[in-house]
């Protein structure tokens, strides 16, 4: 790692670091992310090849072939493709097959992941923090969302970069070696399934104003459900959706259900907000 | 109304660059565009809690890997600007942002099948060539005007043409319809969250969604401490199999490395 001086491959990740955030801009069906992949090279690949316009051609192709993987885990995938590039140039043996080989090994697990922790937990707990605020009307509502949300997710690609372009595979390599991936995915998914089960009695609102009884000992069907587990009727809803979910049934006929059977349960006076 | 029509148009511009410049900032969430439309309708205060009930109606909404399950940035600008507009609050959000959203997405999937692969093979051109410098031109300015510009137009005419007559459209539902579809986004973050529960679900953390369940349903603990219990058990249960696994090691030595961390 002599070729290049560092300050300037330096300034080039950091062009690389900024050029990461506007990845998906061309995002297209049959490549995806391969546009915004070649995009987010082009700076580091400038100072490795730069006087090597044949070898840059070829790095520039190499990276437009498909690719797909969740934004925020992007630079650490970068950076190790921008580590390989920088082998490949200066050592002739390098197969630079491998560049996309590793590419490809890291897409699927890494997306598993990064979908899991960051666009399912981390935004839902973001959400849950600062929703009461929001239904108050109150600006700082969603300047926490924002806040909170993107301060993690630009740690984690900025010093996800570093990682990958200094350790370089060798890196990921020991992490999926060691399942640590895998653990802190396990870990993000029970802090997601609590926070998840905290939400259903506090957001999903149904009630039913049918009267049970008569008289003055009257009470409504949620009041007298709340007796036995509180938010009952939310709870119930929740479980059969999940059970529409796993029984395979397509998402637009959960939602026009859903709609249906709540117009009609407002029309024969049995639901109400 | 030009004026607020092309700042409306810009909110949405705002909104997509979750693609093109933000990086997955969710700023296309209706939370956080709700305010940006409140700005520009003069009513941010209701416009906040207009995003906070989408946001729950949408909360199962993600993008994992190609799937997009509906345009967000328009469901979210449009849904506000005519839930201000009518007064009518989440019901209308639902009645004008759903099948508009849904509209605005075919409108993007023929761009996507038609459109975006000249793009592509004219950065494949450049590659060649390396020309890096029309290559990131064409990734930034071509993803852009292909994807988002025409989506844009869309939000734009339709709240232009649709703020007029949009109360007179709703007035016209019947009310225990517009009533229905109150509850309906009672019962939207339901779906929300069994989605999420199913890209989850493992049998082994059943048990930490009844606890959440039961820590707000019974003792009306606030997420932020469920978020912070949470994360105390997982600090815990994390420090528990680091020590296991210390003593799986002294004692046997028989433990295969690549069956632990």
């Amino acid at each position: 790692m002599t070729k290049t001086s560092n300050s300037e491959m330096r300034k080039a990740l950091w062009f690389t670091f900024w050029r990461s955030f506007a990845a998906n801009s061309a995002w297209e069906l049959t490549r995806q992310e391969a546009t915004g992949y070649a995009f987010s090279m082009v700076p580091s690949l400038r100072v490795i090849y730069k006087n090597d316009k044949n070898g840059k051609a070829e790095a520039l192709q190499r990276h437009m072939q498909f690719f797909n993987i969740t934004n925020v885990l992007l630079p650490l995938v970068l950076g190790t493709s921008i580590a390989m590039e920088e082998e490949n140039e200066s050592n002739p043996e390098f197969d630079p097959q491998i560049i996309n080989n590793v590419k490809v090994s890291l897409m699927g697990p890494l997306s598993a992941i990064g979908d899991s922790m960051f666009l399912t937990t981390w935004r839902v707990i973001c959400m849950g923090i600062s929703l009461a605020l929001c239904q108050a009307g109150n600006i700082l509502g969603p300047i926490l969302f924002m806040f909170s949300y993107n301060i993690v997710t630009i740690a984690v690609r900025y010093f996800g970069l570093q990682i990958g372009y200094n350790e370089g595979t060798k890196f990921i390599q020991k992490m999926s070696d060691s399942n640590i991936i895998q653990n802190i995915s396990d870990k993000a998914s029970t802090l997601g399934m609590m926070v998840v089960g905290a939400m259903i009695p506090t957001y999903v609102v149904l009630n039913s104003p049918i009267k049970i009884g008569i008289g003055k000992s009257a009470m409504t069907l949620t009041k007298t459900l709340d007796q036995i587990i509180p938010s009952m009727l939310p709870l119930i809803a929740t479980l059969i959706v999940l059970w529409m979910i796993r029984k395979k049934w397509k998402v637009g006929w959960i939602l026009v259900t859903i709609i249906v059977f709540s117009i009609l349960g407002t029309w024969l006076h049995v639901l109400s907000a | 109304m030009i004026l607020k029509t092309f700042l409306i148009g810009l909110v949405a511009l705002i909104g997509y660059s979750e693609y093109f410049l933000t990086g997955a900032s969710m700023i296309f969430r209706p939370i956080a565009l709700a305010p940006l439309v409140g700005i520009v309708m003069g009513d941010v205060p209701n416009a906040i809690k207009v995003g906070a009930a989408m946001e729950l109606a949408y909360v199962g909404v993600v993008e994992v890997g190609i799937s997009t399950p509906q345009d967000m940035v328009s469901a979210s600008v449009l849904g506000t600007t005519f839930a201000l507009s009518t007064g009518k609050g989440i019901s209308a959000a639902l009645t004008f942002g759903l099948p508009l959203s849904m509209l605005i997405l075919i409108v993007q999937n023929v761009m996507y099948i038609f459109v975006a692969p000249i793009y592509v093979s004219k950065m494949d051109e450049y590659a060649k060539k390396a020309e890096d410098h029309k290559l990131s031109m064409m990734a930034f300015w071509g993803g852009l005007v292909v994807n988002f510009i025409p989506s844009v137009i869309f939000i734009m005419l339709a709240f232009y043409f649709g703020s007029g007559f949009s109360k007179q459209l709703i007035n016209m539902i019947p009310q225990f319809v517009q009533d229905g579809l109150v509850v309906a986004s009672g019962l939207l973050p339901a779906f929300g969250f069994a989605l999420l529960i199913q890209q989850m679900l493992r049998k082994d953390i059943v048990p930490y969604m009844i606890l959440g369940f039961i820590l707000t349903a019974y003792l009306k603990i606030p997420i932020i401490g469920i978020a912070i219990l949470g994360l105390v058990i997982v600090m815990i249960s994390y420090h528990n199999e680091m020590k296991l696994h210390e003593q799986l090691k002294s004692i046997g030595g028989g433990v295969e490395d690549d069956e632990n961390f």
